[in-house]
């Protein structure tokens, strides 16, 4: 498993409270970039202004500075492009009620 | 890659919660006076505890919680700093003092109260306008929710301003207090501040909570701009004591920004990625026809005694207040109080412990059956009151105020509700998947 997987995998552990479902199974996990000795992830919240973001954000940093306490970890917000539920995974859009995506 | 400020801080948990905690009281005490209605109930509007009642859920019920909703919003959502959270206390203690002293004193009709309680909600009032102002000053980020708080809080001034004027008609004769002005200072209060400042949180909170996609409109700028425009010409001219032309005409020009509202609310919720409805969904649909049946009534009002009799002239402006105060803001309140006390606690407790150790989600928290419960108290304690009202049975009127009493003792139970240890530890999905 490449070092992106695992990040990705760990990320499963941080919830949006108000949803109950996973960062990652929501679609707010853009990017995960692992170089040397760094962790970059790039994500979104699912509104605008979403009161949980700041939440989001610094326990996807928490989480994975436990994980990976050698490494410098950075996470940060991006807009672009726009969260859409489009981006939310099958097992999201079930605990949501959403019909699978066409 | 385009980078936004993260959302700032909320508010210290004693600046929101007292305010959101204590404001169903307001709504108990309405229940138990309403079980005092007589005859005068049907008669008079302005009969003293009509006035007491309606000042209980308007200004300890629905201003409070909104006191404490927009201390959390202005900041949390709005990135605007209350800049002093001492005075924000001062101003929610002075707030919950006023406020029943008030209401007692307007039972009771004692002026020299009345103006000792009115000069105390003046100065919670300027405080928290002061607060708001500061903040939505500064907020980062302006929108349609930025101008729909600060529409609402030229509403509150102008309608607090309208009714201090009315200690001094009251205590030195200064002017009659008509029909004409009573209806201008109450639909500047329930529409100017309270009905605007609903229309644009919800703007914020429908599409947040219902997972819709958020695509650029210009209807809610529409319906809060119409609806601004609307309140301020009505009450410019009510006061005049027009004829029924122009009370019917200005009754269905209030119509038009709500209705623009509700359009985009149910538009937006035709297009929701979270199906299943939460409790703040269900309220909002609750409110809805709640809104509807208040537009209907307030023609029927505009026109005189329609279908009734004419000795009771009040019969259709009551129902029409029960279902708009009562019904459509008291539906949309219950929504937003059991949205936002919950996710306080969650972050007073569990936010430090987010992505390092598995917490409870939200609604590990609530109490789902008490919620729904409260919900529906509060609505059907509306319409019975509104039935009671037309029908003008007062035997309907002190039921609906028994319902309304039990909502109030329900909606405090479930807030109260989530301060209780998470009643459930079962990790949510993500939290699983990642351990396996």
């Amino acid at each position: 498993m490449t070092i992106a997987a695992e990040v990705a995998n760990k990320l499963h552990s941080v919830v949006d409270p108000e949803l109950g479902i996973d960062v990652v199974e929501l679609g707010l996990v853009y990017e995960i970039l692992a170089e040397g000795g760094h962790l970059h992830v790039s994500m979104t919240t699912t509104s605008d202004h979403c009161p949980m973001g700041d939440i989001m954000l610094a326990a996807a940093r928490a989480c994975l500075a436990s994980g990976w306490p050698d490494h410098h970890v950075s996470v940060e917000y991006t807009f672009e492009p726009r969260w859409s539920p489009a981006m939310i995974s099958e097992l999201g859009r079930d605990m949501l009620g959403l019909p699978p995506a066409a | 890659m385009t980078a936004r400020p993260a959302p700032a801080e909320s508010p210290p948990f004693s600046v929101v919660l007292p305010l959101l905690f204590l404001a169903p009281i307001g709504l108990v005490t309405a229940g138990l006076l309403l079980l005092n209605a007589d005859g005068d109930t049907l008669v008079a509007i302005n009969a003293p505890h009509t006035v007491a009642i309606v000042h209980a859920i308007a200004l300890g019920w629905a201003s409070t919680t909104i006191m404490g909703a927009s201390y959390q919003l202005l900041q949390a959502v709005l990135g605007g700093h209350i800049f002093s959270y001492r005075l924000a206390r001062l101003q929610a203690a002075i707030h919950v003092v006023a406020v029943p002293l008030f209401v007692w004193a307007a039972y009771r009709w004692d002026t020299a109260w009345m103006a000792l309680a009115g000069t105390l909600l003046a100065t919670s009032f300027l405080l928290y306008s002061i607060l708001a102002a500061t903040a939505l000053a500064r907020a980062s980020r302006r929108g349609v929710v930025h101008f729909g708080m600060a529409m609402g809080l030229i509403g509150l001034l102008v309608a607090f301003g309208f009714g201090l004027t009315w200690v001094g008609a009251l205590y030195h004769l200064w002017f009659p207090i008509t029909l004409g002005l009573l209806s201008a200072h109450a639909h500047l209060g329930l529409i100017g501040w309270l009905g605007i400042t609903i229309l644009s949180v919800s703007e914020q909170l429908v599409p947040m909570f219902s997972l819709t996609s958020q695509r650029p409109s210009r209807l809610p700028w529409i319906a809060i701009g119409l609806t601004a425009v609307a309140v301020t010409l009505f009450a410019s001219v009510l006061p005049f004591q027009p004829g029924v032309p122009v009370r019917v005409l200005l009754a269905l020009v209030l119509t038009v920004g709500p209705a623009v509202w509700a359009f985009g609310i149910v538009r937006g919720f035709r297009r929701r990625s979270r199906r299943k409805l939460d409790i703040h969904g269900r309220a909002t649909m609750a409110a809805l026809p709640c809104l509807l049946l208040a537009a209907v009534v307030g023609v029927g009002a505009a026109i005189g005694t329609p279908f009734t009799n004419d000795a009771e002239p009040a019969r259709w402006l009551l129902a029409y207040g029960a279902l708009l105060l009562g019904g459509f803001v008291g539906a949309t309140l219950v929504g937003n109080s059991l949205k936002i006390v919950p996710f306080l606690i969650w972050i007073h407790r569990y936010q430090r412990l987010a992505g390092k150790a598995p917490v409870p989600v939200i609604s590990d928290l609530v109490n789902v059956r008490l919620q729904h419960l409260a919900l529906g108290l509060i609505v059907l304690g509306s319409y019975t009151v509104a039935a009671g009202s037309l029908a003008g049975s007062l035997l309907f009127i002190r039921a609906g105020g028994v319902i309304f009493a039990a909502g109030g003792v329900s909606l405090t139970g479930a807030l109260w509700w989530s301060l209780l240890p998470a009643h459930s530890t079962r990790q949510p999905i993500g939290a699983r998947k990642a351990t396996t």
